[in-house]
């Protein structure tokens, strides 16, 4: 009779049912998941070179540090490893006040020393840091920092202590095993000031390329793999359980200042004119970004569409017939990435109906970039605060130029910053991007990604959506 | 982009270094909207289909100050507006005349194009902190921008249902800040609650009914020397005379509301109760999320469970959402239901069979919810009328303490924040 009553209830309720609800999180299991880039170290200080290489820094190093403060989905800076903060009234003095008694994974207690001293490991010129008394620090500059917060909730400014394969944080997770550039193993800090992990362990694979993790998602040997943002479309079309972030990076020609060929500014606005960013988009971005001429995406800056972005060949015609034109412009791209190539070469065809010939070259960017007339690079924003964003995108188009692209907190300053980087086409936008991942269906509270690394402690293993005799410590 | 009534809190304050003020991290002023909109909804439930007006002139007024300098103090413009932003129609009909009307104060006549001095493209626009207000100003051969970030206003409640049965959801109360609400108790009860206890992970706070707010009364901190677990759970019961007692995981603190606000906290692992009262069941909390299964009241103990419900006072079968997904009746398990979530609870109403269980959904915190009544008749469990929605996750399901009710507590996935409701139901 009871049994009745249950099944009598599964047919009501299905009939009725909203379709989708939520469950109470379970403790346990492990997560895999899998990376394209070789990671080869897990110090977030460390300045990654390719775009693969900066999402995964980002995302492993949320596991193990925490920052001194977090952006929430407003970006807001609310308290991670520093509970309050306060500033002078002309923002060049900051004060923070740590939280006590937390330690890093090596036992090691976290105080406002050791914070210095993982916060020097970045040589910053905008400002100096100490620390006053165990658990205060203070900033101050000859500039006011209104964005000093936002800059902080960056994951390159986590807080670490020791370097190298003994490095330690006091974030969610904790090292068990790393072998650079292959596999790093952690486990779940039960003692984390900000809750212990619902998964017990986390696997991560890397240098796996996207064919062979899309292999391994489909096998059930992998529950997060990394997706093309141009493959997401057809994958979820596949039926594969495709994440999607809001776009978290810019493709941007960027010319090179030292190349006697492209200083007329009419050549640069000639290429800009001819590039047809929405058959860029709609073609080999699979509609997945956003054809752009600006530098930060509309859902940042709000203003995105104040910068031009049409196609204008005509206009780009009649530059084209004024100007001096050099036999061939060469246009490197990052040989790793596929989308890239894809893109410069459109990027080439593009600019040969400007009646520019271009040629598209894979280089190593990292290693030996920076010969080429132009380049086709791609820069993650790595934060959600408009004025911090830019200037991430400034210090990586820009390395040279500290001050360029700076802007103080209110939007008006940072679009006038982001009006004065494209001025003369020395930088020109094609597409931002999101980021997109495969997830295996046992996994659940998967966070849409978004910059400041994954929120995998919120993350559970749902071992009713398949058998896995991997998942043990069960509720 | 979701709208909000209350301004984003946050540990910033802006201080004179000589002498520094340690930030409050919740300023009573600061929830004074929110307690407005939270005590105005509890105690006129006819409201809540009535958005709340936003005051756009402040915004209106510096774009007309930004417009008249950029453009030079221009007698005549043109305006057009474009909404590129989740405004709807109406908002945007208020926006325009919000707009001419400061434009028009400033001593700038608005004219059609062909006749205008300068030609202003007004966008509404939206980024990840709100509403912005972009205009582009196009004065002679020059042209600027004008750039005004506005705050917003709260979404309207999503419209009724009617059926035989049906389930009511009364806004009780929004967190300021994004610290999880593990319950709320309505004092004064009925018609003429006046005063509000709520549990959080970090506190319990008294909040009394002050025309047509709620207003921070006191508030108790619950000091503790481990961490929470993830996914914390917590419940107040009320007792007599304003007593209470909040039962956490490894705690249990005593209070009174009687005169001020006075609780005692310590470490302890005694049992919860799970009916709307002290006298029936109970069962022991794990360190975790989820009832060990060990209980008292001579209940069959079914292993360990998210939460538990009678569907009849005095009735020795229960129903129980086992942490394994199965759902537990008396000595039987059925395999998990589709459709069915972690949390149960029963309230009395005077409709159908006087008791029905509430439910919530399968799924995850990433997802939107909904809660649907259900009655518990002979050998079939039907769902009685329409399923309220939440914005977000319902993270906590529990009987209310005059049994004719339950407490909701969802996280708004728009906002980030935690809300409490009241469930009811009512017949034709």
């Amino acid at each position: 009779m009871k049994r009745s009553v249950f099944l009598l209830l599964a047919a009501s309720l299905l009939l009725v049912g909203p379709g989708h609800a939520a469950t109470r999180p379970h403790y346990g299991g492990t997560l895999r998941i899998e990376l394209r880039a070789p990671l080869a170290s897990l110090d977030p200080a460390e300045t990654e070179a390719s775009s693969a290489a900066q999402s995964a820094q980002e995302h492993i190093a949320a596991l193990i540090f925490d920052p001194l403060v977090r952006l929430d989905e407003k970006g807001a800076a609310q308290p991670a490893l520093a509970l309050t903060w306060q500033h002078a009234p002309d923002f060049r003095s900051w004060q923070f006040t740590l939280r006590s008694y937390i330690k890093f994974h090596d036992g090691t207690p976290f105080n406002a020393a050791k914070a210095v001293e993982s916060l020097l490991k970045i040589a910053n010129p905008h400002w100096r840091v100490r620390a006053e008394g165990n658990d205060s620090l203070m900033f101050e500059s000859d500039s006011p920092l209104p964005n000093l917060p936002a800059e902080l909730a960056q994951m390159r400014y986590a807080i670490a202590h020791g370097s190298g394969n003994a490095i330690s944080g006091t974030g969610p997770f904790q090292v068990t095993s790393w072998q650079p550039g292959k596999q790093l193993v952690l486990k779940a800090n039960d003692d984390y000031w900000d809750a212990r992990p619902y998964v017990d362990s986390i696997e991560i694979a890397l240098g796996r390329s996207l064919h062979d993790q899309m292999v391994d998602l489909e096998l059930g040997r992998a529950d997060v793999i990394e997706v093309g943002p141009d493959q997401a479309r057809s994958a979820a079309q596949e039926g594969k359980r495709v994440v999607t972030s809001s776009p978290n990076e810019v493709f941007a020609l960027l010319f090179n200042p030292q190349k006697a060929m492209v200083q007329d500014e009419r050549l640069r606005e000639t290429i800009a004119g001819a590039l047809d960013r929405v058959a860029i988009n709609n073609v080999l971005l699979q509609k997945e970004g956003e054809p752009s001429g600006a530098l930060l995406p509309q859902w940042i800056s709000g203003y995105a569409f104040l910068f031009p972005a049409a196609h204008n060949l005509e206009h780009a015609l009649q530059l084209r017939g004024e100007i001096m034109v050099p036999a061939t412009l060469v246009l490197e791209y990052d040989f790793s990435d596929p989308l890239a190539k894809a893109i410069a070469e459109r990027v080439a065809v593009n600019a040969r109906d400007a009646r520019i010939n271009m040629q598209a070259l894979g280089e190593n960017l990292g290693a030996r970039g920076g010969s080429a007339d132009l380049q086709l690079v791609r820069v993650r924003f790595a934060s959600l605060d408009a004025a911090t964003a830019l200037s991430n995108v400034a210090a990586t188009l820009s390395p040279a130029d500290a001050s360029q692209g700076r802007a103080a907190g209110t939007v008006a300053e940072v679009y006038r910053a982001e009006s004065a980087m494209l001025n003369g086409f020395q930088i020109v936008p094609i597409a931002q991007v999101p980021e997109a991942w495969g997830l295996s269906g046992r996994v659940k509270n998967w966070m849409q990604p978004r910059p400041g690394g994954w929120s995998a402690a919120d993350v559970w293993l749902d071992v009713s959506s398949g058998p896995d005799s991997r998942v043990e410590g069960r509720p | 982009m979701m709208r909000s009534l209350t301004p984003a809190t946050t540990c910033q304050g802006t201080i004179p270094l000589s002498g520094i003020v340690p930030k409050t991290h919740r300023s009573k002023w600061a929830l004074v909207p929110a307690l407005a909109c939270a005590l105005a909804l509890l105690l006129l439930p006819q409201l809540r289909a009535q958005s709340i007006p936003t005051n756009w002139t402040e915004a209106a007024r510096e774009l007309a100050r930004q417009i008249s300098e950029k453009a030079g103090s221009p007698s005549s413009i043109s305006l057009t507006i474009k909404n590129s932003s989740s405004l709807v129609n109406a908002d945007v009909a208020e926006i325009r005349h919000t707009v001419e009307t400061q434009l028009s104060s400033s001593g700038m006549r608005i004219v059609k194009p062909d006749q205008s001095v300068a030609d202003i493209q007004l966008t509404l626009s939206q980024n990840v902190q709100g509403w912005l207000w972009v205009a582009e100003i196009h004065h002679g051969a020059t042209s600027d921008a004008a750039l005004v970030p506005v705050f917003t206003r709260q979404a309207p409640p999503l419209p009724g249902v009617s059926s035989t049965i049906t389930l009511h959801k009364t806004f009780l109360w929004a967190q300021p800040d994004a610290t999880p609400v593990l319950d709320v108790a309505v004092l004064g009860g009925g018609s003429n609650p006046n005063a509000l206890l709520v549990l959080d992970s970090s506190m319990v706070s008294l909040y009394h009914a002050q025309q047509s707010h709620w207003e921070l009364e006191q508030s108790q901190p619950i000091a503790r020397s481990k961490p929470w677990p993830r996914d914390l759970r917590g419940r107040l019961m009320l007792g007599h005379d304003r007593k209470f007692e909040a039962y956490l995981p490894g705690m249990k603190c005593s209070g009174s509301a009687d005169s001020g606000l006075t609780m005692e906290c310590h470490n302890a692992d005694d049992p919860w109760p799970l009916g709307n009262n002290n006298d029936g069941p109970k069962a022991f909390f794990g360190a975790r999320n989820f009832f060990t299964g060990v209980m008292t009241s001579g209940i069959a103990s079914p292993g360990p469970f998210f939460s538990a419900a009678v569907a009849q006072p005095d009735s020795k079968e229960w129903f129980f959402l086992q942490t394994s997904n199965q759902l537990h009746f008396g000595a039987s398990a059925s395999p998990g239901i589709n459709g069915w979530g972690s949390n149960v609870a029963a309230i009395k109403s005077n409709c159908g069979r006087s008791w029905q269980l509430l439910t919530t959904g399968a799924g995850d915190y990433t997802q939107s919810d909904s809660v649907q009544a259900t009655e518990v008749e002979a050998s079939a469990i039907t769902p009685a009328g329409a399923p309220v929605d939440f914005p977000g996750p319902v993270t906590a399901l529990w009987p209310a303490s005059d049994g004719n009710s339950a407490i909701a507590i969802s996280k708004n996935l728009g906002t980030g924040k935690y809300e409490a409701f009241s469930l009811s139901i009512t017949c034709r």
